[in-house]
């Protein structure tokens, strides 16, 4: 009987190392298609705009010294209604004559708390 | 037997030269991306932000403590003003006119009252939206001051006559 013929070993074995190297490089392309859309959708879901507007007007109207109750819960059901989220602001006396306002927002996904001295 | 490995070593290279064109070939195919339809929230995105971008430039005081020209739009119900204000904006991405077709449809939301009701006004658009296109929406607060403009729609001015605080929804799509 022939003797075994064992020289391609390493052969075999480069083989082996490489198609384990592509299996994880398969790994990483398809992670990175994943993670560029959950990116794009956190983006998109996220209430820049409803926050920084919010923000804009409690301060606006409370330094023009129009933010009464009424105009609160104007802005706590409309938002509540059309842009599906729970807002309370809160306007207390705050020292040395501000106004101490607590912004409040909520829409299930992001949460946001903010205190301000107008 | 005989040995007769000499060439392996021209095997190798077969292999690697083989793996480097695959590789190749991978890399310039993706460069070409496919648009799928689960790639559209991409344009949303775009369109998100074109749209409150427009309404936070319209809504940027003329002074201190003065009113912007988009509450003004909303005070005096300056339809006309207001589309060629945010029509314009939206639009002037493209260099040539009528190139980016960015339609829009505006209405406000205003609280019944001191009722627990809401309820909305049409304010304007550039093309009536049939509820098919692919849509975005964007949202701006706006005060609405006493005294009131008689141009206001009846229903808008709320029976304590009160500044109130009204929601200008803006539905966007490339139309």
């Amino acid at each position: 009987m022939a003797r075994l013929n064992d020289d391609g070993q390493w052969i075999v074995l480069m083989g082996f190392l490489i198609s384990i190297a592509l299996l994880f490089l398969m790994l990483i392309v398809s992670q990175a298609t994943l993670v560029g859309q959950t990116t794009a959708e956190g983006v998109l879901e996220f209430p820049k705009h409803e926050i920084r507007d919010l923000r804009g007007q409690v301060i606006d109207s409370v330094g023009e010294g129009e933010f009464t109750r009424d105009i609160s819960e104007d802005i706590r059901l409309l938002s509540l209604e059309r842009n599906h989220a729970l807002v309370q602001i809160d306007k207390e006396p705050g020292p040395l004559g501000t106004v101490m306002i607590t912004i409040r927002f909520n829409n299930g996904v992001t949460i946001y708390e903010e205190t301000l001295l107008i | 037997m005989v040995d007769r490995d000499q060439a392996s070593l021209y095997t190798i290279e077969g292999v690697a030269a083989a793996l480097l064109m695959i590789a190749t070939a991978t890399i310039v195919f993706q460069a070409i991306s496919v648009y799928t339809p689960g790639d559209t929230h991409i344009d949303d995105m775009l369109l998100e932000q074109l749209g409150a971008d427009a309404l936070a430039v319209l809504d940027l005081p003329k002074g201190p403590g003065e009113a912007s020209a988009l509450e003004e739009m909303i005070a005096t119900w300056d339809k006309d003003g207001f589309q060629s204000g945010f029509g314009s904006l939206v639009r002037s991405r493209s260099l040539v006119e009528g190139d980016d077709p960015v339609q829009y449809s505006a209405e406000v939301f205003y609280r019944v009252g001191n009722s627990d009701e809401v309820d909305s006004v049409f304010f304007t658009e550039s093309v009536p939206y049939s509820g098919y296109e692919p849509a975005v929406r964007v949202t701006r607060w706006v005060q609405v001051r006493t005294p009131y403009h008689e141009n206001l729609p009846a229903e808008l001015p709320q029976s304590p006559q009160r500044t109130q605080m009204v929601l200008l929804e803006v539905i966007l799509w490339r139309g």
